[in-house]
């Protein structure tokens, strides 16, 4: 009886600490794009509601799907940008040094003026 | 003893989940000025009612019935002036002088007679002649209580500038009513107010040259109203030329610029829909002269421009350096 409650103890802590998780667990909202600039110019923004490939002029692959972006194949000798996974949520950022690429996530803004 | 403990636990999760959820935000909507109000606020007692009635109250700005525009019904009528009108009309004036008459709120008679929103031809040179006689602020007499029209037929049309004033009017109530923050939208006029998060709030300026919702830039920036002008909003096009709504008060044709559109930063939103609109039809070069000019001068209170050129330029001014970012790749940032 005793070692029952304390597993079932055990299960709300997890089940509560999970429930805490929720947010992170979804990607951004359907207004996130991500923004890709190289050496500090922009190339493109992609909304990472729409499924696609971007390829750079220097022949890195980015791939958006499910609202996450991510480097699919690099030219960088380290590779890191490839490792860094995929990125969904805003503030979120890939950064590839040796090629001076970066991506970043932004949401929606809040007003419009024009 | 050791539900008491889970009891315990299971609280201070909750509130744990609480706090990372931060305070809900209220959404709003009113419509005035012709237009739909927005607004998003944190915090407040009733936001809802408080906003409703500030919005509507900004509109009677010339007359208590809320009209946009004043005529004279017959020679020497007369417009009484309140302190927030006199101070708007005496920015409305220096604006007035320093672009020679190009900017001039009399403007209104010929505003109708082009009537850009439902309009599908321009009016003939006979009308615009005609009407263009009646316009000009140096034929008006100015008193300390009242704004004399010596001509029937002419008026000024405050519509775009009641929209800041109106936008300030509100932020006030809000805040009064102890709001802690909120995003303000009256058709395009954007006050902001306090942070969520200690984060400022986030304003994309339209690409005039995208579609809906496309971008140039955005801002980063709180406690002050952003407004931008320019011959994109509103339109018509007839036998391959297009005639927008900001008329040389002097030609009493639509103005040509070189730039796409400016953007105004400043803590009083009138303020920043008159320079808006000034700027933009001084076009660069002149444009540049008059903002430096109007920083000078104690009528205007401090203020902030971004001027999109019609060849890609993007100049924005110190105070809001840090504040811009570039969002498309169509326009560069040129830093001098």
């Amino acid at each position: 009886m005793n070692r029952n409650v304390r597993i079932w103890d055990l299960v709300l802590i997890i089940a509560l600490v999970a429930l805490c998780t929720v947010p992170l667990w979804f990607p951004s909202s359907e207004g996130a794009y991500a923004t890709v600039s190289v050496d500090g110019a922009i190339v493109t923004r992609l909304p990472l509601s729409e499924d696609t490939s971007f390829r750079l002029e220097d022949g890195t692959l980015l791939v958006v799907r499910d609202g996450t972006i991510w480097v699919e194949e690099s030219q960088c000798p380290d590779g890191l940008c490839h490792e860094m996974g995929r990125i969904s949520r805003e503030g979120q950022t890939i950064l590839c040094l040796p090629n001076r690429i970066s991506i970043v996530i932004s949401g929606e803004v809040d007003a419009y003026v024009g | 003893m050791k539900r008491r403990l889970v009891l315990a636990l299971s609280l201070v999760f909750c509130l744990l989940y609480l706090c990372s959820c931060a305070t809900f935000a209220q959404s709003l909507q009113v419509w005035a000025y012709d237009t739909l109000c927005t607004a998003k606020v944190w915090g407040g007692t009733n936001p809802s009612s408080v906003f409703s009635e500030a919005a509507a109250e900004g509109q009677n700005l010339i007359s208590p019935k809320g009209d946009k525009q004043f005529y004279a019904q017959k020679a020497g009528d007369s417009l009484p002036l309140t302190e927030d009108l006199a101070r708007i009309l005496r920015q409305a004036e220096v604006l007035c002088e320093k672009t020679e008459g190009v900017f001039d709120l009399t403007v209104a008679p010929l505003s109708d007679l082009w009537d850009v929103n439902s309009a599908t031809e321009p009016p003939s040179s006979e009308a615009v002649g005609e009407v263009l006689s009646r316009v000009g602020w140096d034929k008006l007499i100015r008193t300390d209580s009242a704004l004399i029209f010596p001509e029937r037929g002419m008026g000024i049309d405050i519509g775009s500038v009641g929209k800041g004033y109106g936008a300030d009017k509100t932020v006030l109530a809000l805040k009064a009513a102890g709001a802690e923050a909120g995003v303000l939208s009256f058709g395009g006029n954007v006050a902001l107010f306090g942070s969520v998060n200690g984060e400022p709030f986030r304003v994309g300026i339209r690409d005039p040259k995208g579609s809906a919702g496309e971008t140039f830039g955005e801002l980063r920036l709180t406690d002050t109203s952003v407004v931008t002008s320019g011959g994109y909003e509103r339109f018509f096009d007839y036998e391959g030329t297009r005639y927008h709504h900001l008329l040389d008060a002097k030609t009493g044709y639509p103005r040509q610029s070189d730039l796409l559109s400016v953007t105004v930063a400043c803590a009083d939103g009138a303020q920043a829909d008159l320079a808006s609109t000034a700027l933009w039809l001084m076009g660069e070069e002149k444009g540049l002269a008059l903002y430096e000019a109007l920083c000078e001068n104690p009528l205007f209170r401090p203020f902030d421009v971004i001027f999109l050129c019609e060849d890609g330029r993007v100049l924005v001014s110190d105070g809001l350096k840090d504040a811009f970012t570039l969002t498309s790749q169509n326009y560069r940032w040129e830093k001098p």
